[in-house]
């Protein structure tokens, strides 16, 4: 059976979590746009168990380590990054420690695209947390790096970052930074024939009307994600992945593109800030009696193609003035997808095998644009059902205690 | 025939009634809708969920024409599950899409969902899996995913084809790839089975004929008198520069009008019309009557179309579409449009691609291999070499085959027709069947010339000696003053419990005499070796029937079988990866015939120290490079003091060399000082015993070594000690001296 690629979005709450696994070459490459991973023990019969199902769609290289081609931070808030400390090598690659048997090991990622925004000073708008923190450690040792190498250096020490640094603060580094409208055919280094990934953010601060520079979610990386099926070169499945820009960023993008606004269409798109309200509004949902929709933001986010679907990567979206989610947008989304004929995704409620938990919701990227992947059983993977198999048969040895008797 | 539900539980097995039960709870099912019983089998009719793309799901049907929920047929035949169940879909579900087995209008159509059989699929994983690979197709039919570039085009499909034509599908290929000619003739050979026009055996031969009409000659065409094969035309028309077709279809020619009809949409009609003129001149009915020949039935026609991928199973995007035309009798002017048109199979030729293919091992260039000796040994070996489709051959052997071979060759040989045929010749003739090129050559090498490395092909990448010949190892050592190329030796010992390849170095720097001398020393260490070489019954002289002897060692076809393979994965392993390699080198593998575990050490060796012979020493002295090196170490651990060792190895009369293969270091109570090295003697006497018994004598005394530590030549007391070594002893003896970073021979 040859490889599909495919997108598939975790359920983390309000928070964001996409894999992509591009199939080019006979061979996956995978992309991991954000991460919110809950601690240990925090584990919830309620909630899908994120670090379980990213292992579960990873695979591991000749050397044992679960691997991401590259890692992708949109922006630095905890409810992107969380996680990362505790889960993700971090490090020089020969510092790597294997894992016990049995247990999974700390992912390794090949290569990172960060938006320069990390690297700024702690301020009002930009203050870290520890796994931002850890992110932008990491980020800054393999930009140092290449500054002392002046060349590429090896997986595991690569880095790209996305937009240029404010006051020419990237200029000694040009080689490894993408431009906005950009289009990116390389992951970790190897051309992808499939890819054609169009960099439509972060904005810089002089392409906002007031010129200030804007908090983190107005520096989202925003990705317009082109994507053939395997083996083909013409994109059929545009993949809009935006962080948590907000209105703001959207009414500036509809300004610059509302004459070419292919560039802002999609199959899927990743409702910005997990629903919010203020990804379409300069008014506050709560605050403001008759809060206004911005109807160049709108624009800008109705570039749905036919059956175009709205992820909401949230909580349930209630009808109250919650936000985010925020019921209110989710409607206006609604409309975006009615006219496309699409639909509008709350990954809370994507519970296709009727548990308790939502489940990872995942699409084949085909000819025909994005299809949802239909749950098989696990005998048709020999990896999955072995996994399986060791799976019951720990259960079965943790149920027995540390001894089996016999009479 | 349906049946009222009781009387068909009673026809339905517990298998498949727990079958159906599965599917009734298999994800993509939404329903069971019906159970019924035929004659043969039991028919389970469900409504599957299609996983339609986004763009789709609102319309309910995809662009291909797949629908929401699409009813499948699922056929369990009454021996379930010694026989696997198999879906069908509705009949007027699209079959213009890939993947589908043959099809009858207005039947079901019958979806190919997996590469492999779905009996071996339900047996390898149950069957869940064939339920999983429903579900991946209709949802790959409904995205138009079933065409995929990485797995590769699939072939039309044909619903009815007549005849099996062999032809070098790769051949023709490649000339598709090489020249820009729209037409090719070909002469197509036919055997007609019976009257009827379904049962043919063809083969397209190539190369082809040419582009011009004047390659088509009438006289090569029409029956063989003796063996009714007909010699036809065929002409194979490609596609247009930089067109590429991407539509999918099933086949839709089936009379001359459809014929031409899809030659029109190929954008060849012109080509076709007037190629198909030429062929009816002259070899139409008509035509061959006013020959004089009896006609021949029909024709070949093949399209040559550029896909936008490879097609499955090739590593070319040109599919290969054939079909049979059958001349009217009645009509000299034009074949009429009704004329039968038949579309057959080109089944693939075995040719040296396709052997890759199925082997896994690639190579770009042929690798040239001249095999001197045919025997057991060197027939498995080529067999398995040619079956890589990496190699052509020169085949070197003088011997017959006798019947008593039959026992241990690689070949099977009646004996009617093995009279009279060299091992050469019948080796040739079976790699022929292969389609691998070889040449045989009835001598031995011994007689073909050595100044022009006997003959061989210039092009000659590997000499492979397999004759296990003393006299012809002795004759490429010492005779042979170039070789076409390089030199491998291989030999079986002991009822083929170890099996030696030496490959000589670059340059004949190491040559295989050395290595051969070498393999004696390991006898010392290892008694696998020992047993193998020296433990056992040699080779002897045995009879086979009245007058048949031949010199040589009862064992069985496995145990050799089971070393030449080995031996032949060794060679090939080394020329495909190592072929830069330097040095010499010797594999040397045994096994355990309890256990049939084997064991393989690898040997190199850098090039070797020849001190030639001169007027005061009749005898060449070869020592072996790893031996140079260690004396040169162990001269330079300490290079203020004088050291030394014993020196032993081979002596051979013949051509009179010395080969120094082996070091004893030197007992305790010699005496290391800076301008003197005295050997202590004590317990070499007892130690030469036992390499003796232990090298069945091949490996003896040769002398001592030492070294000077500043660069002065042989002193005197080294040459006074030489003397009266060779006083006492009846085979040469050399004596060694490191100075000046460099070994010399001491000459008194």
């Amino acid at each position: 059976m040859s490889k599909k690629s495919t997108i598939s979005h975790i359920p983390v709450g309000n928070g964001d979590m996409t894999l992509m696994k591009i199939a080019s070459n006979n061979i996956y490459h995978y992309v991991l746009v954000d991460m919110h991973i809950r601690q240990n023990g925090e584990s919830d019969e309620g909630k899908c168990d994120a670090l379980a199902a990213l292992h579960d769609l990873l695979d591991k290289d000749d050397e044992g380590r679960p691997y991401v081609d590259v890692l992708i931070l949109t922006h630095p808030d905890e409810d992107h990054i969380r996680g990362f400390r505790e889960n993700f090598h971090r490090g020089s690659p020969d510092d790597y420690e294997a894992s016990k048997d049995g247990e999974n090991g700390k992912i390794f990622v090949r290569e990172i695209w960060s938006a320069p925004l990390i690297f700024r000073r702690k301020s009002k708008n930009n203050n870290l947390c520890k796994d931002a923190i850890a992110f932008r450690d990491e980020a800054k040792r393999r930009v140092e790096l290449y500054k002392a190498a002046k060349k590429i250096g090896k997986q595991g020490d690569r880095i790209r970052l996305i937009g240029e640094d404010e006051d020419g603060k990237t200029d000694d580094i040009l080689d490894i930074v993408y431009q906005n409208e950009d289009v990116i055919d390389m992951l970790n280094e190897v051309y992808i024939k499939e890819l054609s990934a169009r960099v439509l953010g972060p904005l810089a601060d002089d392409e906002f009307e007031d010129n200030t520079s804007l908090d983190k979610n107005g520096s989202s990386i925003i990705i317009q994600w082109g994507l053939a099926s395997h083996g083909y070169t013409s994109p059929s499945n545009y993949i809009l992945l935006a962080g948590d820009a907000g209105v703001e960023v959207w009414d500036v993008l509809w300004d610059k593109y509302k004459n070419n606004s292919d560039m802002l269409q999609y199959d899927i798109l990743l409702a910005p800030h997990h629903c919010s309200w203020h990804t379409l509004s300069h008014d506050s949902f709560s605050d403001t009696d008759n809060p206004q929709i911005s109807a160049d933001a709108k624009s800008a986010l109705s570039e749905a193609r036919q059956g175009a679907v709205i992820v909401s990567s949230s909580n349930e979206i209630k009808d109250d003035e919650s936000d985010p989610p925020n019921y209110q947008a989710m409607k206006e989304y609604e409309s975006i997808t009615d006219e496309a004929g699409g639909a509008f995704q709350c990954l809370a409620d994507y519970k296709p095998s009727s548990g308790k938990a939502p489940e990872v919701l995942t699409y084949k990227l085909t000819n025909s644009g994005p299809q949802e992947e239909t749950k098989t059983s696990e005998a048709s993977s020999g990896p999955a059902k072995k996994a399986a198999r060791t799976a019951a048969t720990g259960k079965l040895f943790t149920g027995a205690g540390n001894a089996i008797g016999h009479g | 025939m349906r049946l009222a539900m009781g009387d068909k539980q009673s026809k339905i097995s517990s298998s498949i009634q727990a079958a159906i039960e599965q599917i009734g709870h298999y994800s993509a099912v939404k329903c069971v809708k019906d159970v019924s019983v035929e004659q043969y089998a039991i028919i389970v009719e469900t409504e599957w969920a299609v996983k339609l793309p986004n763009m789709f799901r609102k319309q309910k049907i995809s662009d291909t024409g797949v629908r929401e929920v699409e009813i499948v047929y699922w056929r369990f035949p009454l021996d379930y599950p010694q026989s696997a169940p198999s879906p069908q879909l509705r009949s007027d579900f699209p079959t213009t899409l890939p993947h589908i087995n043959p099809h009858t209008p207005g039947e079901l159509v019958y979806p190919c969902i997996s590469e492999s059989s779905l009996v071996d699929l339900l047996h390898s994983m149950g069957l869940l899996v064939l339920f999983d690979a429903m579900c991946q197709w209709l949802n790959n039919a409904a995205a138009d995913e079933l065409h995929c570039p990485v797995q590769g085009w699939e072939h039309m499909r044909w619903d009815n084809t007549k005849g099996l034509i062999h032809a070098d599908t790769h051949a023709i290929r490649t000339d598709l790839d090489t020249s820009t000619d729209v037409v090719k003739f070909y002469n197509y050979r036919y055997y007609r089975v019976g009257r009827s026009d379904d049962f043919l055996m063809g083969e397209l031969i190539t190369p082809s004929l040419g582009a011009s009409n004047a390659a088509l000659k009438k006289k090569y065409l029409g029956i063989d008198t003796y063996t009714s094969i007909r010699n036809a035309p065929g002409v194979l028309f490609r596609t247009e520069d930089g067109r590429i077709f991407d539509e999918y279809g099933p086949e839709t020619v089936h009379d001359f009008r459809s014929l031409r009809g899809f030659s029109k949409a190929l954008g060849l009609q012109h080509a076709f019309d007037a190629r198909l003129k030429h062929i009816l001149t002259i070899s139409g009915p008509q035509s061959m009557q006013k020959q004089g020949k009896v006609p021949v039935e029909e024709f070949m026609v093949a399209f040559a179309v550029k896909r936008p991928f490879n097609l499955i199973g090739t590593k070319s995007p040109w599919e290969l579409l054939a079909y049979r035309v059958i001349f009217s009798q009645d009509n000299e002017e034009k074949i009429p449009d009704e004329s039968v048109v038949l579309p057959t199979h080109l089944i693939e030729r075995t040719c040296p691609q396709l052997l890759q293919a199925a082997s896994g091992d690639k190579t770009e260039e042929p690798v040239n291999l001249s095999l001197l000796g045919c025997g057991s040994l060197g027939s498995k070996v080529a067999l398995h070499l040619a079956k890589t489709g990496c190699y052509q051959f020169e085949l070197v052997d003088n011997d017959y085959f006798s019947s008593h071979n039959n026992a241990r060759h690689g070949l099977i040989v009646p004996d009617f027709s093995s009279l009279c045929y060299s091992k050469s010749q019948l080796l040739h003739r079976q790699l022929s069947s292969l389609n691998v090129e070889s040449k045989p050559i009835d001598k031995d090498v011994r007689s073909m010339g050595d100044r022009e490395g006997f003959l061989l092909n210039k092009n000659t990448d590997y000499v492979l000696d397999t004759t296990a010949s003393l006299p012809v190892r002795y004759y490429l050592s010492h005779h042979c003053e170039s070789l076409r190329g390089r030199l491998i030796q291989s030999s079986l010992y002991g009822k083929s419990t170890m099996g030696a390849v030496a490959i000589e170095g670059s340059s004949r720097l190491v040559r295989v005499d050395d290595i051969a001398a070498f393999v004696n020393t390991l006898c010392i260490g290892s008694d696998a070796v020992k047993n193998a070489m020296y433990g056992g019954d040699g080779p002897g002289l045995n009879h086979f029937g009245e007058g048949c002897g031949s010199v040589t060692t009862v064992m069985n076809d496995t145990d050799i079988s089971l070393m030449s393979a080995a031996v032949s994965s060794r060679i090939n392993a080394h020329i495909k990866n190592d072929s830069d390699i330097p040095e010499g080198i010797l594999h040397v593998g045994t096994i355990d015939h309890l256990s049939l575990g084997m064991a393989w050490e690898t040997y190199k060796f850098p090039p070797t120290l020849i001190i030639p012979r001169n007027n005061g020493f009749d005898w060449s002295v070869r020592v072996l490079g790893s031996v140079a090196k260690k004396i040169e170490k162990l001269s330079n651990d300490d290079p203020m003091l004088e050291n030394g060792g014993v020196i032993a190895g081979q002596v051979c009369p013949l051509s009179r060399i010395i080969y120094v293969n082996y070091l004893l270091n030197a007992p305790k109570g010699s005496v290391r000082t800076r301008d003197r090295f005295v050997l202590n003697v004590k317990g070499l006497a007892e130690e030469f015993e036992r390499i003796h018994e232990r090298t069945n004598g091949q490996i003896t005394l040769l002398g001592t070594w030492h070294s000077h530590t500043s660069a002065t030549p042989p002193s005197r007391i080294d040459k006074e000690s030489l003397k009266k070594l060779q006083v006492n002893y009846d085979l040469p003896i050399v004596m060694l001296t490191y100075t000046g970073g460099k070994i010399v021979r001491v000459e008194c």
